[in-house]
C-alpha cells in the first residue's frame, strides 16, 4: 500500500475515533503524539482487538487503553454504576467492534472488505507489534487529550 | 401480562445501554447474549412485544437469528429491529429479505427507541 493510502487510513481510523467518544468525554479528543499518549496510558492497560477478513483482506484492527479511560467513557458510569472487571474487558471489545463496524463502508470503498469477527480483549499491556503479521501494512494512530489517550493499531493486508 | 422487549447482544455494556432507555419509558425487558439464547427466550415466553438485536455476535449472530425467527410461524409476526454498529449493503439487503422491521446504528438515540417503543409496545 502506498504512503498516502496509509496516511489517509490513519486519519480514518483517528477520525472515527474521535467521534466515537464525542461527547463521552468532558474535554474532545484529537490526535496527540506517540510521547504523549504513552504518558496519558497509564500503568493499568486495556486492549481489544478484532480481526479484519474477507477472501481479499485480512488483518487486525485494535485499540489500547488505560482502566481510568474506559472508566470515564463507560455507559454506565454516569449512572454511578460500579464497573468489575468483565465491564472494562467488555467495553474495550465493545469499542474496538464499534470502530471496525462504523468504518467498514468506507473501507469497502478503499478496497477493504471484511466480515466482522468477535473482538478480543486483554487486560495487558501487550505490545502492538505482537499483533503484526508478516508482509502487512501498519497504521498507527494516537488519540487524546490532557488527561487521556487511546492508541489503535491497524495490521492490514489487500491480498 | 405485561409487553416486553427482548435486547440481544453479545456485550453486556450494550445490552444495558438500550435496557436502560426502554426502562426509562417504563417497560421490562429480557437479555439473550446471542441469537441463539434469544430464540429460546421466544419460544419460552409469550409476551415479547419487539426484540432489538445486534448483528455480529457468536453462536448464532443477528441476520441468522432473524431468519429463523421470521421462518417460525409463531415468532414471525414479533418485530426485530436491527441495532449495530454497521450498516453494508449486503447486509442490510439480507436482513430486509428476511423481514427486518428497522435498522439503528449504535449508539441509539432515546427518541428513535422511544417511538419505535410507542409503535410496538402500546
Amino acid at each position: 500500500m502506498e504512503a498516502k493510502q496509509l496516511e489517509d487510513l490513519e486519519s480514518l481510523i483517528r477520525t472515527h475515533i474521535v467521534d466515537f467518544f464525542h461527547h463521552r468525554i468532558e474535554k474532545e479528543l484529537d490526535l496527540v503524539s506517540e510521547k504523549q499518549a504513552k504518558e496519558n496510558i497509564h500503568d493499568d492497560v486495556y486492549s481489544a482487538q478484532i480481526k479484519v477478513e474477507s477472501p481479499t483482506t485480512s488483518g487486525v484492527l485494535a485499540v489500547k487503553t488505560d482502566r481510568r479511560f474506559l472508566f470515564n467513557t463507560h455507559p454506565e458510569r454516569k449512572y454511578g454504576e460500579d464497573l468489575e472487571e468483565d465491564d472494562y474487558l467488555d467495553w474495550i471489545g465493545e469499542i474496538v467492534n464499534r470502530l471496525l463496524g462504523n468504518m467498514k463502508n468506507e473501507l469497502i470503498t478503499r478496497g477493504i472488505s471484511t466480515d466482522l469477527h468477535q473482538p478480543i480483549a486483554r487486560h495487558d499491556n501487550l505490545p502492538f507489534e505482537e499483533f503484526r503479521q508478516s508482509g502487512h501494512d501498519l497504521v498507527v494512530t494516537y488519540v487524546g487529550n490532557d488527561d487521556f489517550a487511546i492508541e489503535a493499531y491497524f495490521s492490514i493486508n489487500i491480498l | 401480562m405485561a409487553n416486553k422487549v427482548l435486547v440481544v447482544d453479545d456485550s453486556k455494556t450494550a445490552r444495558r445501554e438500550i435496557a436502560r432507555i426502554i426502562h426509562n419509558h417504563g417497560i421490562l425487558t429480557l437479555e439473550a447474549e446471542n441469537g441463539r439464547v434469544a430464540l429460546e427466550l421466544l419460544k419460552e415466553k409469550d409476551n415479547i412485544s419487539l426484540v432489538f438485536c445486534d448483528v455480529n455476535m457468536p453462536e448464532m449472530n443477528g441476520i441468522e437469528f432473524l431468519e429463523a425467527c421470521k421462518s417460525d410461524e409463531k415468532l414471525a409476526s414479533i418485530p426485530v429491529v436491527m441495532l449495530t454498529s454497521e450498516a453494508t449493503k449486503d447486509v442490510m439487503m439480507r436482513a430486509k429479505k428476511a423481514g427486518v422491521t428497522g435498522w439503528i446504528i449504535k449508539p441509539a438515540e432515546s427518541v428513535t427507541i422511544k417511538s419505535l417503543l410507542d409503535k410496538f409496545c402500546a
